[in-house]
């Protein structure tokens, strides 16, 4: 039974010209259909525009999609009970590209990392106290964080607090919309071998939503290429790209010596 | 508090502890005043200062230091009540127009766009003089005022953090409703907020003294501070002084407000 299904998604923004002429209709999402198994890790990629983030906010529940179904583990997203959603909430949560501004500026990492513990287990103050050690551990940052400010954290522990944010209350899917988009070679790399390691420690699933081919590649168990709100390729791990936007996306990598730069550029 | 921020300076801890100073002052009046403020003697008007009338007496024979003791209560409460009122209303007005959007932020914001045309003094004299002057009508009146100024502006606070990616990041951690205002949104909002309710203090209180002293707000023999000065103005060639010791208070809780907000600015901005 696939974890997560997404049906016929179609989304459309509405932007309004004037009072007389009619509301343009512009196009993000069409036709987006596909599912993801427990424990798989789902690759989207596309260029900038091509509809990723507002496909992230829809499996996400926080915008509507203008007609479609997206389930999860078998239940409508936009017709469950209100008990229901917090289900879904609980075993649904994210990381954005931009961990600064994921954080109330006015809260501590412990309180923010406690937030969904908060919501949704009845731990005791010491509890919190002792799980957050735990989370912090666990995404490798020393305890003493906890009462530091986002603000004095660098880039790299900002996405790391992020991270064990998210895995607090044992979620079935992670959805990483740019997760490390905005990190540096070395730290992608750490962030990403530690979310390999959670996945296997604690059998997640991620949507792994990026435009670095690359960076989704060596994640990815099954990669889908965006292009224009449409999804135009499906890819297992290591089969040929053949969509010409596939093929954009795999030649804009750099190729590493200098030799082979004039193969691509 | 949140006033009460780590980064406090000393002009800052200074103007608090004086204004905590005068408060409890107001609030202890009736213990401190050495005469009873209300007293008329004719016998004993315009004395010199002396220690049984640290500042004299009035045209009445009452003793002004006692009428600047229990005026606290009149100048500096009402303005605080004023304020607190005002933003208890704003906040919840500001919420509701900010999370609903559509027409009613629409009307919301043409209504006041018409009332903030108008100098808040105009809007309340309009008002005043609809209701008749008394003390209770002037403070409905400047409620109404500081209110509507506000309402629009945490409107706008509202607004600007609910488009910021920590309320969703806290919607997928699973808050909502009442928590999801207090744990984002007032701590967010509260800041900005503070700065301009204490820099509007002094403004509230040169406009309840304004009013009085035209004869719109509070009413003779209230010892409020602008009252007292439109007392003394008929003796203003033979004894200033009448006009001088309420207007020196009026500045220094004034200033003192206008200190603390002036760091607040520069902390927020």
């Amino acid at each position: 039974m696939a974890l997560l299904e997404v049906m016929n998604v179609e989304k459309y923004y509405h932007q309004r010209q004037s009072f007389i002429q009619k509301n343009l209709e512009i196009p993000v999402l069409q036709q987006v259909t596909f599912s993801l198994q427990e424990g798989e890790c789902l690759g989207v990629v596309g260029q900038s525009g091509s509809g990723k983030s507002t496909l992230a906010r829809i499996i996400l529940g926080i915008e509507n999609p203008t007609s479609g179904i997206v389930r999860f583990n078998n239940v409508n997203l936009y017709q469950a009970s209100s008990k229901e959603k917090k289900g879904i909430r609980r075993d649904l949560q994210a990381v954005f590209q931009n961990s600064f501004n994921s954080f109330n500026p006015k809260q501590t990492i412990a309180e923010i990392i406690e937030e969904p513990l908060l919501n949704f287990e009845n731990f005791s103050k010491s509890e919190r106290q002792r799980k957050v050690e735990e989370l912090l551990n666990c995404v490798e940052l020393e305890s003493n964080m906890a009462n530091k400010y986002p603000s004095q954290l660098s880039g790299g522990q900002q996405q790391r607090v992020n991270i064990a944010r998210a895995i607090a209350i044992n979620p079935k899917l992670i959805v990483l919309d740019e997760a490390i988009s905005s990190l540096d070679m070395i730290l992608q790399k750490n962030i990403l071998q530690l979310l390999q390691s959670l996945q296997k420690q604690l059998k997640l699933s991620y949507i792994f939503i990026s435009h670095d081919l690359n960076v989704t590649r060596f994640i990815s168990d099954r990669i889908l290429v965006m292009h224009k709100g449409r999804l135009v390729e499906e890819i297992h791990k290591g089969d040929p790209f053949k969509h010409p936007a596939s093929l954009e996306l795999f030649n804009a990598i750099l190729p590493l010596h200098p030799r082979d730069r004039q193969k691509t550029c | 508090m949140i006033i009460l921020h780590k980064n406090l300076n000393g002009k800052q801890l200074t103007s608090i502890t004086l204004l905590t100073f005068i408060g409890i002052l107001g609030l202890f009046a009736p213990f401190i005043m050495p005469h009873d403020p209300f007293l008329v003697d004719v016998s004993k008007k315009f004395l010199e200062p002396s220690w049984a009338y640290p500042l004299g007496t009035d045209h009445l024979g009452r003793c002004i230091l006692s009428r600047i003791l229990l005026g606290i209560r009149y100048s500096l409460g009402s303005a605080l009540f004023i304020q607190l009122v005002a933003t208890f209303f704003a906040i919840w007005i500001g919420a509701i127009v900010a999370f609903k959007r559509g027409i009613i932020d629409f009307l919301f914001i043409r209504i006041c766009d018409i009332l903030l045309a108008f100098p808040t003094l105009v809007l309340a004299f309009g008002l005043i003089g609809i209701l008749g002057p008394s003390l209770r009508n002037l403070l409905l009146a400047l409620i109404f005022t500081q209110t509507i100024y506000y309402s629009r502006i945490l409107r706008g606070l509202f607004i600007s953090v609910h488009a910021k990616e920590f309320i969703k990041a806290a919607k997928i951690s699973g808050t909502s409703g009442v928590k999801l205002i207090q744990r984002h949104f007032v701590p967010n909002i509260m800041a900005p907020m503070l700065t301009i309710i204490s820099l509007d203090l002094g403004k509230v209180i040169l406009e309840i003294a304004g009013f009085s002293f035209i004869g719109l707000g509070v009413q003779a023999p209230t010892p409020e501070w602008g009252m007292m000065i439109s007392e003394g103005k008929q003796y203003i060639r033979q004894h200033p002084e009448l006009m001088l010791y309420p207007g020196v208070a009026i500045i220094i809780v004034v200033l003192l407000f206008n200190l603390i907000s002036r760091h607040n600015k520069q902390v927020n901005h």
